[in-house]
C-alpha cells in the first residue's frame, strides 16, 4: 500500500497527466483482468470443446463476452468518475505541450487495453489446446487417418475409378450418364471439339465410338488439352477434346475399387503455415492478395487430386497383408480414443467383411460420418447374429434411416480438432478485429475528450443540432441528385459534403471572432466541426477522386473508370483510422482558444 | 531598509511581543519571498516539530528566531511593484434584453495593490470581475494587461488571471493532493512540488487539515484552501468574488490580512480585486474602492483619503442609539445638522461640519443617551448604502 502511495505521489509530482488519467491503474486493471481471462480460457477449454467448436467461439460460448462487457463498464465508470473529478482545462491551469494529443492517446490506450482480455482468453485457450493436443503427434497421425478411412467406407463415390484416373491422367475428362443413366451428364463440363471452322461444343451422343461400358456404367473418357482463346477481349482457355480413350487401356482397377481411393480427411499440408511478415499479413487479410487460407484457412480437400493418399492405400493393398491394414485402422482407433473423438468401430469385423465382400464399398455405408442415433443403431445391430447379416439386410433395404450404418466416426470432430490445433499453434494478427477495436476506442476517446473541456448541457444540445443538420444535408443531397445525369451522383455528393464542411468551419471562425455570438452557440459549432473533422480526410479524398477520375472505354468496348490513387486508399482500414485521428489531433489545437474565449 | 528587511523586523517584533501566530505568518511570507527550498524545508521541519511538541513554546520561538537570523543574511530587492497589471478605459458591459449596463469603468491596477469592489446586490460586481478575468465579453472600451500578459494567448492569459467565484466548486480527494495537482500543472515537480505545497498549506493554516477532504472542512477552511490553491498558481491578477461571504468575523479578518500580505509578496507581487459586502473590513485593506451603483462606478482612493466624488466638508455618522429620532434631531441641532435618516435599524446623521464626531459624542454622553455604537462613515463607502427616504 505504501509503495502504491509512493508511486501515486511520484506520478502526481512528475507526470500530472498520467496521474490525472489514471492510465497506470487502468492498465494494471486491464492486465489483471487479462490474466483472469487467460485462466478462464485455459480452464474452460477441454477436449470436448476442442473436438466440437472452433477455438475462436469459446469466448462467446463461455459467456466471457458478457462478463468482459460488465468489467469494461465497471472499469470505465469508476475511471470516468475519478477522471472527471478534476480538470486542468476547466480550471485554466497551464497545459503541457500537446496536452490534448497526449490525453487522446491516453484515452485510446485505456479503452483499447480493456479489450485485451478477449485476446488473453484466446491465449489461454490456445495454451490449453497445445497442452491437450500435440502438434507433432497430430502431424504424424495425418497419414494414418487418411489411409485408415480408405478401409472405413462411407460413400461409394469415394471409390469410383475417376479418382484414380485423375491422379494418373490429369488431362483426361470423365463424362458419364446422369444418376438415372438416361442422358449424358454435362454438369460443370464445358468441352469443345475442333472443326474446320474452329471449335464447337462437344456432344457425347455424337461420339458413340467413345463410349465405354464398365460394370454397367456408361462413360466416356476424353483426353483434352487447354487452348488459349483467340478473342483478346475475352481472355481464357478452352478445354478441347483431342481423342477418346478406352478404360481398359488406362487402368485395370474395377469401377468401384479400394485402389481408387484418394480422399484426404486431413490435408497432408494441413500444418504448413505460410510465413508472412506484418505487412504481408495485413495485406493478405485486408486486401485478400494471399488467398483465404491465411485467415479462413479451412477449405475442402475434396476439390483437389491427392495422388499421395492413393499411393499409400495401394501400397498397403500391394503388400496383401491384412495385418498391416488392421494395424493402420487400429492405430486410427487408438488416436480417436486418445482424443475423445466420438466413434464406434470394430476394425477387425469391418476389415474381415471388406475382405469377404469386395463389392461392399459400392453398397450401403459401413462407417457413417456421425453418431446420430447411436443407441438405436446398437439395438438394431444386436438383433442380428453378425455384422455381415446386418449389412446384408441393410443392402436389401431401401430405407437406410431405419437401419443406419453400424459404425461411425465423427469426421467433423476430427476436422475440428485439426483446425483448432492449427489455430492454436499458428495464431495470427486479426487485423480486422484490431481495427474495429481501435476505431471504437478512438470514437470513445473522442467523446471523452469532448467531456474533458465541455459542460454537459452544451454537449447534449449539440446532438439535436447535429441531427437537424444531418437531416438537412440528406434532404439537400436528395434534392441535388434528383436532377441531372446519374453519373454525376458521387461528384455531387462529394462537392456538397465539402461545401457543407467549409460552411461549418467558416461559421466556427466567424463565431469565434464575433463578440455578439453566445458562447454556447460557438461551443456547439465547435463540437460539430470537431466531429466533422474525423470525416474530412475521406471527404477530401472522395472529392479529389471524383474530380479527377476518368470514364474510359477499353479497346474491347467495355466501359471502365480510371480512378485516382486516392480511390484505393479510401477503404483501407489503416488509413481509415490514421487519417481521421491525425486530422482530429490537428483540430485539437483550436480547443484552447475556443474554451478560453469569454462568454 | 527595503521591504524584505522591514518584513523581517516585523516578524521579530511580533515574536518578541509574544504575538506568535502573527509573527509566524509573517515569517512564512518572508520564507516564501526567498523561494529557497532549503528554507522551505527548514520551516516545514519547525512546523512538524511544533505539531508534535505544542507545549514547548520556548524552543519553538528559538527555532523561529534561528530562521529569522538566516533570513537576515538574505537580500531580496523590491521589484515588480507599481507595475500596472491591468488598465481599463471606458469599459462598458451591456446586458442583452436589459437596460442595465455596467460602466464606463476606468481602472489602473498595479502590482501589490488591492481594489475593493462594493455595491448593492445586482449592481454588476460579479459581472465586472468576470469581465476583468476575461470570462465575460465586454461591449465597449478597452482592457489592456501588462506587457508579459499581453503577449500570451487567451488561454495562457487566463491561467494568470485567477478568478475565484463566490461559490467555489466542490473538489475531490485530499486537500494536499489537490494542491499538489495544481502545483504540478504549474510546472512544480518532485521535491519542489512537495515543499511548495506544504509551504502554502502552512501559510494558510491548513497543516492539520492537509489530509482532509472537502466534506470535512468548514467554509472558512474551504476559502483558505482556495486561496492556497490560487497562490500556488502565482497569479498576476487575483479576482475574488465575495470571498468573505459565509465566513465568520474572525475568519474574515484572517483572510483579509492574508490577502493584504500576499499581495505584497516580493517573489510575486500581485494585484487583487475583491468584491464584498463587508464594507468596513474591505476598506481596511483596500488601496482603492469602486462603489457600483446601478452599474455606474464611484471611485474612492483610500490611500490618498481623497474622494473622487466631491461631497463637501460633511461629517456622516452611523449611530445605533436608544433614542427617538425627534429627540436626536433636537440634541444635534446646534451642530449644523443637515438630516437624519433611519437606515436599516441605525441612524445616519449628516452634519454640515467636518470631523465633528467628538462633539456629537460629547453631546450624547452629556445627555446620557445609551450608545450602542457610533461610526464615522464620512469617508467610507458605507455612505453610499443609504436608502432614500420616502415621504
Amino acid at each position: 500500500m505504501n509503495r502504491i502511495r509512493k508511486f501515486d505521489l511520484y506520478l502526481l509530482e512528475r507526470f500530472p497527466l498520467l496521474w490525472h488519467t489514471k492510465i497506470c491503474y487502468m492498465l494494471l486493471y486491464s492486465v489483471l483482468l487479462s490474466a483472469v481471462f487467460y485462466l478462464w480460457g485455459f480452464f474452460y477449454t477441454n477436449q470436448y470443446h476442442i473436438n466440437n467448436r472452433p477455438v475462436n467461439l469459446y469466448f462467446s460460448d463461455s459467456y466471457a463476452t458478457f462478463f468482459l462487457v460488465i468489467f469494461f463498464i465497471i472499469g470505465i465508470t469508476f475511471w470516468a468518475l475519478s477522471y472527471f473529478k478534476k480538470s486542468a482545462v476547466k480550471n485554466f491551469y497551464p497545459l503541457q505541450r500537446f496536452y490534448f494529443t497526449k490525453l487522446f492517446l491516453n484515452f485510446i490506450l485505456i479503452f483499447w487495453s480493456l479489450t485485451w482480455p478477449s485476446k488473453t482468453f484466446n491465449w489461454g485457450v490456445n495454451q490449453k489446446v497445445k497442452t491437450l493436443a500435440s502438434l507433432e503427434e497430430l502431424q504424424q497421425a495425418i497419414k494414418t487417418i487418411n489411409t485408415a478411412h480408405a478401409f472405413l467406407p462411407e460413400s461409394s463415390s469415394d471409390y469410383e475409378a475417376k479418382h484414380f484416373l485423375a491422379t494418373k491422367y490429369p488431362n483426361v475428362e470423365w463424362v458419364r450418364f446422369n444418376k438415372t443413366d438416361s442422358i449424358w451428364n454435362d454438369d460443370g463440363i464445358s468441352l469443345l471439339e475442333s472443326t474446320r471452322n474452329g471449335f464447337r461444343d462437344y456432344i457425347p451422343e455424337e461420339h458413340p465410338e467413345a463410349t465405354n461400358n464398365i460394370e454397367g456404367v456408361t462413360i466416356q473418357l476424353l483426353q483434352t488439352k487447354k487452348e488459349a482463346m483467340i478473342d483478346t477481349c475475352n481472355q481464357g482457355y478452352h478445354t478441347v477434346v483431342t481423342k477418346s480413350l478406352k478404360y481398359k487401356d488406362l487402368t485395370s482397377n474395377k469401377f468401384y475399387d479400394l485402389r481408387n481411393y484418394e480422399k484426404e480427411l486431413i490435408s497432408s499440408d494441413h500444418f504448413d503455415f505460410p510465413e508472412y511478415d506484418l505487412f504481408q499479413s495485413y495485406w493478405a487479410q485486408i486486401h485478400n492478395r494471399y488467398g483465404n487460407r491465411y485467415y479462413e484457412y479451412y477449405y475442402d480437400d475434396f476439390q483437389s487430386v491427392k495422388p499421395e493418399i492413393n499411393k499409400q492405400v495401394n501400397e498397403l493393398l500391394d503388400k496383401d497383408s491384412p495385418k498391416a491394414i488392421s494395424e493402420v485402422v487400429n492405430q486410427y482407433q487408438h488416436f480417436l480414443k486418445k482424443y475423445g473423438i466420438h466413434h464406434y468401430l470394430e476394425p477387425d469385423t469391418i476389415l474381415n467383411y471388406l475382405a469377404k465382400h469386395p463389392n461392399a464399398i459400392s453398397q450401403k455405408t459401413i462407417v457413417s460420418v456421425n453418431g446420430w442415433g447411436i443407441e438405436s443403431k446398437r439395438l438394431r445391430r444386436n438383433r442380428f447374429p453378425s455384422f455381415e447379416a446386418y449389412q446384408q439386410y441393410r443392402n436389401n433395404k431401401d430405407l437406410d434411416n431405419d437401419y443406419l450404418p453400424a459404425y461411425f466416426v465423427d469426421r467433423d470432430q476430427v476436422k475440428q480438432l485439426y483446425r483448432n490445433v492449427y489455430d492454436a499453434n499458428f495464431p495470427y494478427i486479426d487485423w480486422e478485429y484490431l481495427f474495429v477495436i481501435l476505431i471504437i476506442s478512438t470514437a470513445l476517446s473522442f467523446v471523452f475528450i469532448l467531456f474533458s473541456f465541455s459542460d454537459l448541457l452544451t454537449l447534449l444540445l449539440a446532438i439535436p443540432f447535429g441531427g437537424i443538420l444531418l437531416v438537412l444535408n440528406i434532404l439537400c443531397i436528395v434534392f441535388l441528385t434528383s436532377f441531372g445525369i446519374h453519373e454525376n451522383f458521387d461528384t455531387k455528393i462529394s462537392i456538397h459534403v465539402i461545401l457543407f464542411m467549409t460552411l461549418m468551419y467558416g461559421l466556427l471562425f466567424w463565431f469565434d471572432q464575433s463578440k455578439k455570438v453566445h458562447k454556447r452557440i460557438l461551443n456547439i459549432t465547435f463540437y460539430l466541426c470537431f466531429l466533422l473533422t474525423a470525416f474530412l480526410p475521406h471527404a477530401l479524398l472522395f472529392l479529389i477522386d471524383n474530380l479527377f477520375k476518368k470514364d474510359l472505354i477499353s479497346s474491347c468496348g467495355n466501359e471502365y473508370t480510371q480512378h485516382t490513387v486516392f480511390f484505393y486508399w479510401l477503404p483501407d482500414p489503416l488509413l481509415s483510422l490514421l487519417l481521421p485521428v491525425a486530422f482530429m489531433l490537428l483540430f485539437m489545437k483550436f480547443i484552447r482558444p475556443v474554451i478560453s474565449k469569454a462568454d | 531598509m527595503n521591504k524584505f528587511q522591514t518584513k523581517i523586523n516585523q516578524c521579530r517584533n511580533h515574536l518578541l511581543n509574544q504575538d506568535i501566530d502573527l509573527g509566524f505568518r509573517r515569517l512564512v511570507d518572508c520564507v516564501l519571498d526567498t523561494q529557497n527550498l532549503d528554507l522551505y524545508s527548514h520551516i516545514i521541519e519547525i512546523v512538524s516539530w511544533y505539531d508534535e511538541n505544542p507545549a514547548d513554546t520556548e524552543t519553538y520561538l528559538d527555532k523561529l528566531n534561528t530562521l529569522i537570523t538566516k533570513l537576515e543574511q538574505i537580500e531580496i530587492p523590491d521589484s515588480g511593484f507599481d507595475q500596472t497589471l491591468i488598465t481599463t478605459k471606458d469599459l462598458k458591459k451591456q446586458y442583452p434584453r436589459s437596460a442595465f449596463a455596467i460602466g464606463p469603468i476606468d481602472i489602473e491596477l498595479k502590482a501589490g495593490e488591492i481594489w475593493g469592489l462594493v455595491g448593492e446586490n445586482g449592481n454588476g460586481k460579479t459581472s465586472l470581475l468576470r469581465v476583468l478575468a476575461k470570462d465575460l465579453q465586454y461591449d465597449q472600451g478597452e482592457i489592456s494587461y501588462e506587457s508579459k500578459l499581453e503577449k500570451l494567448d487567451s488561454y495562457n492569459l487566463r491561467t494568470q488571471l485567477t478568478y475565484i467565484p463566490q461559490r467555489t466548486p466542490k473538489w475531490y480527494g485530499s486537500l494536499k493532493s489537490n494542491l499538489k495537482f495544481t502545483a504540478s500543472q504549474y510546472g512544480l515537480s518532485g521535491i519542489e512540488n512537495e515543499l511548495t505545497v506544504l509551504m502554502y498549506i502552512i501559510r494558510f493554516g491548513l497543516w492539520k487539515f492537509r489530509n482532509h477532504v472537502w466534506n470535512e472542512l468548514s467554509s472558512g477552511y474551504k476559502m483558505r484552501f482556495e486561496l492556497a490553491r490560487t497562490f500556488l498558481r502565482k497569479p498576476r491578477l487575483l479576482l475574488l468574488d465575495e470571498p468573505l461571504a459565509n465566513l465568520d468575523v474572525l475568519a474574515q479578518q484572517v483572510v483579509l490580512e492574508d490577502l493584504k500580505n500576499m499581495s505584497q509578496s516580493l517573489s510575486n507581487p500581485l494585484g487583487i480585486v475583491l468584491s464584498s459586502q463587508q464594507l468596513f473590513e474591505v476598506e481596511k485593506i483596500a488601496d482603492k474602492l469602486i462603489f457600483l451603483k446601478n452599474g455606474k462606478p464611484i471611485y474612492v482612493n483610500q490611500n490618498e483619503e481623497k474622494e473622487a466624488v466631491n461631497e463637501g466638508s460633511q461629517t456622516i455618522l452611523e449611530m445605533d442609539l436608544e433614542i427617538e429620532k425627534d429627540k436626536l434631531s433636537e440634541l444635534l441641532a446646534p451642530l449644523s445638522l443637515q438630516k437624519i435618516t433611519y437606515n436599516g435599524g441605525v441612524y445616519i446623521v449628516h452634519i454640515d461640519k467636518a470631523g465633528c464626531i467628538n462633539e456629537v459624542l460629547q453631546i450624547l454622553i452629556n445627555q446620557q443617551v445609551p450608545i450602542i455604537y457610533v461610526r464615522d462613515i464620512s469617508k467610507s463607502t458605507r455612505r453610499f448604502f443609504i436608502q432614500k427616504q420616502h415621504a
